[in-house]
């Protein structure tokens, strides 16, 4: 018998043992990769839950009785059994496992079913008859399906599959389920004691008590209790010795990085049972493993990674379900693009223009705010751009939500008016008109320009001044009835109808700093704002009076 | 459209959902087991599979494939009984659901020659052979009752079983060469 035969038969007893639900964890992992790895012994098993099917439906029209006879017993069958039971090689079943004995006699369902071995349509016509109620024994030794892990947190989490329900306090099994978050923060809490924190998009796998699979950004926290914890990614095996480290995969998985925060960690690519190639990492640290398995120290900051919950405004702003949202408590916030003399571009626009020190939350949470300087930088333009509108105006309506703490006018701008955040009918790194503004007055009032066709509405205004070198939260919604409302504080300051619907023409959105070329006094240096603008998030929607509300109150204002 | 319409079979939209569902029932029960190898499991997600199907049937656009609608219902089904109950296991992650979906209906032409040529193979097994089947899928026994009705191991006979399949399996296959449906 060669080694496909062998694999065959494997599959077949492996699915014996599924049926009757015999199988262990084990078998029953051994069963799914093989299954994976091989695609004949996929469509072997294909065929053969197919003949598992034919031959129940094909009793009928066979000799099959319904009931067990003595005459079928057969001396001489048995006896051959008995003797090829003691021949044959037993299934692979690695050490430490046992296979899982039930303690007592377990009623199956089928007695308690109206429903004959014939044909399928009777289940049909007894559905109204038959109990669900499962009389089965749901006993779990060590080793065997049971649940390890809590969801904790939930922050705005969406998940790949629509119907996924996982709340705040859903218990996880060990069971190979994979969970794909798409959007938002989870938090889960392991049995062991570790806690971790989760960033969409993340693909995470829990093993057990102490363990996970996973695939994204997050960072753990390992009190003593769970010293030894592990997460496993493609390339890597990451065990903690009593501490809290930060953990993203790149490139698809195909890198790992680590960044420790407290403690230490041991890091090792996977598969690795070579202690040389294992990498201690101490505090202050990071490093790489790549796909190869070289592992590299990196210079990761802190900052990189989200080491605390939500804060409650952040937490109301996940909940709203926001297209983008933009925090800025952490350097390389992607598509957020530094545009550098309408050429090159970098990502990190923390890095370049400043940070200081964000609005109060209403948390101890630190949080830090992008500063925009107003003019130009370094003898070059830049345009820090978002989002193409396209995104934020699929549905027709659209809202803002954002924290501005202005400043005194740059020099540079010339004509007063500060746009914070604009977007642009823009090609090429030319902007021509700016369709829809979020803007300061020459007077410091917060305004809201939506272009139309003729006839224009002019912008929305606040009645008086903001005070400089202060926090304000402020939200400009639009919505497909023609409606526009700026709300500041929590409070409607203004709102419109427009009397044509706006122009949705080309739309690059632009963020605070437009200095345009270095030569100053261009047309766009002269609209640029100096100040500071943090959590801004965007929805194709339009945020209720109600939403705009709960998100000011989040942040502890009354 | 509920289990008593069905009961009655009286009405238009009764008979026309039980004309549809008979000639596929198998193909869905087998989709079913495919990703959930249990066999009060599956049949658990069969009868949840096919209650949904009922009370859904006003979304059926009639003329489209009804075996890929039953399907596509006993996907979702399957994952949410899943999510309620963490003990049933699938064997396929989720990612690869959608494409054996894809599978299951560009196959079910050869599995139903399949199944007619079943007939023809079970009259070659010997007759050890044929009496263990039918202790297996006649009298429904499970190998832990034969094995203790017999006195023998599970193991003996969950090997038999898989032994006796992979010969029905090289049975019909080989008559399908011959038939020149399969490669």
């Amino acid at each position: 018998m060669d080694n496909n035969d062998s694999n065959l038969l494997k599959i077949g007893d492996l699915f014996a043992l599924a049926m009757d639900g015999e199988i262990s964890d084990d078998q029953f992992e051994s069963l799914r990769i093989l299954l994976k790895e091989d695609a004949a012994l996929r469509d072997y098993y294909y065929h053969l839950v197919n003949l598992e099917v034919s031959l129940r439906d094909a009793q009928e029209d066979s000799a099959f009785g319904e009931e067990f006879s003595d005459e079928l017993y057969d001396k001489e069958l048995w006896t051959a059994l008995q003797h090829r039971e003691q021949q044959a090689p037993a299934i692979e079943i690695p050490r430490g496992r046992s296979e899982r004995e039930l303690i007592q006699t377990v009623e199956y369902r089928k007695e308690d079913r109206v429903i004959p071995k014939s044909q399928m349509y009777t289940v049909i016509l007894s559905l109204a008859a038959v109990l669900l109620i499962v009389v089965g024994v749901h006993f779990l030794p060590s080793g065997t399906v049971r649940p390890v892990a809590s969801i904790t947190g939930e922050f705005g989490a969406r998940w790949r599959d629509p119907q996924e329900l996982l709340p705040k306090g859903t218990r996880l099994w060990n069971d190979g389920y994979i969970y794909l978050l798409d959007k938002g923060i989870l938090e889960i809490s392991f049995d062991s004691g570790a806690v971790v924190l989760i960033e969409a998009p993340a693909r995470v796998e829990v093993i057990n008590e102490n363990e996970m699979t996973f695939e994204g950004m997050c960072t753990a926290q390992v009190p003593p209790s769970a010293h030894g914890f592990t997460i496993n990614t493609k390339n890597s095996k990451v065990v903690d010795l009593g501490t809290q480290f930060g953990l993203r995969t790149r490139d698809n998985g195909a890198a790992t990085e680590v960044y420790v925060l407290k403690g230490k960690v041991e890091v090792a690519p996977a598969g690795t049972s070579n202690r040389v190639l294992k990498q201690l990492i101490n505090a202050g640290q990071g490093y790489r493993i790549e796909q190869s398995g070289k592992i590299a120290k990196v210079s990761l900051q802190q900052n990189t990674f989200q080491w605390e919950t939500p804060s409650p405004y952040e937490q109301a702003v996940y909940t709203t379900n926001p297209i983008n949202y933009w925090r800025f408590d952490r350097d390389n916030q992607s598509r957020l693009t530094n545009e550098i003399n309408r050429g090159s571009t970098q990502n990190n626009a923390m890095g370049f223009f400043g940070r200081i020190p964000g609005p109060d939350l209403g948390s101890s949470k630190p949080n830090n705010a992008l500063w925009l300087p107003g003019g130009v930088l370094n003898n070059t333009g830049h345009a820090l751009l978002t989002d193409h509108g396209e995104q934020l105006m699929k549905t027709g309506s659209y809202s803002i939500a954002m924290w501005i703490r202005p400043e005194t006018v740059h020099a540079q701008n010339l004509s007063g008016i500060q746009n914070i955040i604009v977007y642009s009918d823009h090609e090429q790194g030319t902007m021509r008109r700016f369709t829809n503004q979020i803007y300061l007055t020459k007077d410091f009032r917060f305004a809201f320009y939506v272009a139309t066709a003729e006839p224009r509405i002019p912008a929305i205004e606040m009645t008086e001044p903001v005070q400089l070198d202060t926090w304000y939260h402020v939200v400009a919604t639009y919505s497909t009835n023609n409606a526009m409302r700026l709300f500041v504080n929590g409070q409607l300051e203004a709102s419109t109808l427009l009397l044509s619907p706006p122009e949705t023409d080309n739309w690059q959105g632009i963020l605070g700093c437009i200095t345009g070329d270095i030569v100053p006094q261009t047309e766009y240096t002269k609209y640029s704002f100096k100040g500071a603008v943090d959590e801004i998030s965007q929805y194709n929607r339009e945020l209720s009076v109600q939403e705009v509300h709960r998100l000011y109150e989040a942040a502890g204002r009354p | 459209m509920d289990i008593k319409d069905i009961h009655s079979g009286k009405t238009a939209e009764s008979k026309l959902f039980l004309s549809l569902l008979l000639p596929v029932q198998k193909r869905l029960y087998a989709y079913i087991l495919y990703h959930v190898p249990n066999k009060n499991d599956s049949e658990d997600i069969l009868q949840e599979t096919i209650a949904t199907m009922l009370s859904k049937f006003d979304t059926y656009q009639e003329g489209t494939n009804f075996l890929w609608w039953a399907i596509t219902i006993a996907k979702y089904k399957i994952l949410s009984l899943r999510q309620a109950n963490k003990r049933i296991r699938l064997i396929f992650d989720q990612e690869d659901m959608d494409r054996i979906q894809d599978e299951a209906m560009n196959k079910s032409g050869v599995l139903d020659e399949e199944a007619k040529l079943l007939k023809t193979c079970l009259k070659k097994l010997s007759d050890k052979q044929s009496k263990f089947i039918n202790f297996r899928y006649g009298c429904g026994m499970t190998y832990r009752q034969i094995a203790k009705q017999f006195n023998i191991s599970m193991q003996s006979t969950y090997r038999s079983i898989a032994r006796i399949q992979a010969a029905l399996l090289k049975c019909i296959k080989m008559a399908l060469q011959s038939e020149g449906l399969r490669g």
